[in-house]
Formats: structure tokens, sequence, C-alpha cells
């Protein structure tokens, strides 16, 4: 995504070497989730992702995922928070 | 275009079917989980049987569900058979509808009224007839003694008919109407003259079919030809016009002629 790659840029950070999960929140109604290796867990208020080194939980209303291809998930319904951990 | 194909997963945690679905390569859309141990997922038409085969004998239960996108859509169609061909008869009925006749206006002089419904019977033209555009119906018109214009055009459902006579009214002349051609007279119609031939008469070219008697020759003879070595195209003269009946067997045809008198 052409986004982190300018985020990344800006903030001095070489994002292609990292294996994290990234994503991005757009007015709490849909997510962009790049690098996720599992789907943990999923219902319609809470989502687990995970990826190399971290953990996500969405925490939402009526969540769903929209697209789920490679290593991108795309996440839509209300999502009130994002919860990392190692 | 995408055609998806829907599916439930059923087990005591679906999650794990996602999850080995996608370790297998395989791209998922539209994952919405509705009870805890069922969730539903969308993949690509093409990855459908796939699917089916990463998932069977394990213990995720997977059903296909109804189609989406454009595939619902068609399928919505099908069922709907009747709605569609009653849509299309609505649709398509004022095009089919418009190439019939459902009026008939003549224009212009008229003297020639009469003429022009007796030639559109022949023409096979009439309400509630098909409108033929290959029709001789203008030329034959033209052929009308005094006749200088004519013009046939179809509005609509009515076929408009004008024709008018220009200049010096012609005086009619007491033509007699002869045989143009050796044959057997089919059939005579005389609405003013004398028949000097009757149906069944074996006629020579050149003889007499109606003498005027005084009056102005009205009418119209069939005569049945045989021809050897021959081919007569479709004619259209002053007057009279040949038409072909029977397609030439070998180099013998038979034909009719049609010698008409309208003054």
């Amino acid at each position: 995504m052409r986004l982190f790659d300018l985020i990344s840029e800006k903030l001095g950070i070489d994002e292609t070497l990292s294996s994290s999960i990234r994503y991005t929140v757009t007015e709490e109604k849909s997510a962009y989730f790049q690098n996720v290796d599992k789907l943990l867990e999923f219902s319609p208020v809470r989502i687990v992702l995970v990826g190399k080194k971290t953990k996500l939980t969405v925490h939402g209303e009526g969540l769903s995922i929209e697209g789920y291809y490679g290593k991108d998930l795309v996440l839509k319904g209300k999502i009130y928070g994002v919860e990392r951990s190692e | 275009m995408t055609f998806f194909t829907r599916f439930s997963l059923s087990a005591l945690r679906p999650e794990g079917g996602i999850v080995k679905l996608k370790r297998e390569g395989i791209s998922l859309y539209h994952i919405a989980k509705t009870e805890k141990n069922r969730l539903y997922f969308s993949v690509k038409r093409k990855d459908k049987e796939k699917v089916f085969a990463i998932l069977q004998n394990s213990c995720y239960n997977v059903k296909e569900e109804y189609p989406e996108g454009w595939a619902k859509f068609f399928l919505k169609l099908k069922e709907n058979v009747g709605f569609l061909v009653g849509l299309g008869i609505l649709l398509f009925a004022p095009f089919l509808l418009s190439s019939f006749i459902f009026r008939v206006e003549v224009i212009g002089e008229e003297k020639y009224r009469d003429y022009v419904y007796a030639i559109m019977e022949e023409e096979g033209l009439g309400v509630g007839m098909r409108y033929k555009k290959e029709n001789l119906l203008s030329a034959r018109l033209m052929t009308l003694r005094g006749v200088d214009y004519c013009f046939v055009q179809k509005d609509g459902y009515c076929l408009k008919v004008e024709i008018h006579s220009y200049g010096e009214q012609q005086k009619a002349e007491c033509v007699p109407l002869y045989a143009t051609d050796r044959g057997i007279v089919e059939k005579i119609i005389v609405l003013s003259g004398e028949a000097r031939v009757k149906e069944g008469d074996l006629v020579e070219e050149g003889d007499l079919l109606i003498a005027p008697n005084g009056k102005i020759p009205c009418g119209k003879v069939s005569i049945l030809c045989k021809k050897v070595g021959t081919k007569e195209e479709l004619l259209l003269l002053r007057d009279d016009y040949i038409s072909l009946t029977q397609t030439e067997e070998g180099f013998e045809m038979t034909y009719r002629v049609i010698l008409t008198l309208y003054y």
C-alpha cells in the first residue's frame, strides 16, 4: 500500500523489513490490515488477528470481513478500538 | 465481472476453517459470523471446488449457499421467466404492431380511390394485414391512366396513399384489351366493355379479349401460359403486368399473364 510507504518514509522507518501487522482505520467504519498470518478469533464484536510478531484484537460492533486475500484483510463494521499485544 | 460462491461453514471453531483455506491460498470475501459456531464467506467461482477439496474429511461442515452478485441476478431472472416474457412482449409489442396496417388513408383524387383499394388487395395490403415493404403498389398506381404523382407511406399504424393527377385531363380511349401471349383463359372479370373470350378458352397472341363496344373497357383477364426454352421475368407495363406464378422446370414453365385495364 502506497500510504504505508509514505508514512514510513516520513518517519524514516524501513517498513519493508517489518513483518508485524500494519493497519489503517478509516472513520471507525472500516479497517485495512496487512501482514495478517492468521485469523484466530472472529465474532461480530471481536476479531483477533495474528501476525509474525504481534497479535491484534479489534473491538467493535457488526464486524465482518470484506476480504481476506494474500496477507491483507479488509474489515467492515463499527470499530471501537484495536489492541496490540506481543 | 467477478462471480462469487457463498458458503456457510459450521464447526466448533469455524475460524479454523478460514485459516485452513487461507493457508491453501484461497482468497476469501464477505466473511460474516451470525452464530457462534457458524460463519459465512464467499470465494471466487473458480475457487469453489477447491473449498470442498480442502475442507473435506475435516471437522468443518461446509455448505454452498445462494449465489451472489450477477449470478444471483441471473438466477432471479431464471426464476421469473414468465415475467420476463411478459416484459419482452410489452416492450416489443409496439414494434411488432407497427408493422401492421390498422388504417388506410387515401389522399388526392377521389376517382382513384376504388382502384387504390383494388390494387392494394391484389398486393396483399389492407387493414389488419402486415405491411410488406417490397410491394408494387406505388408502381402499379403510377400505371393508372392520368396518374402523375403517387406516394405510398407507412406512417405508424396508418398506410397513407397519396395520388394526384396533374395537367390536362386525358380523355379515356376506347382501347380494346388484347392477349399478349398464347394461353388458356383462367379468369376474366369485365367491369366495362364486352368480353370476347370465356374461362377455359385457348387464346393466341393478339386475340381480342375485351372489346370496347362503345364503352371504355375496364377489367382483368388472367391467362395461363406455357412456354418452352425461355425464361420470363416480372414485367411491369403501363396498363398490364406479367408475373411468374411457377418456377421453370427444365426449360418448360407455366406462367400466368394478368392483363388489367383500369381507366
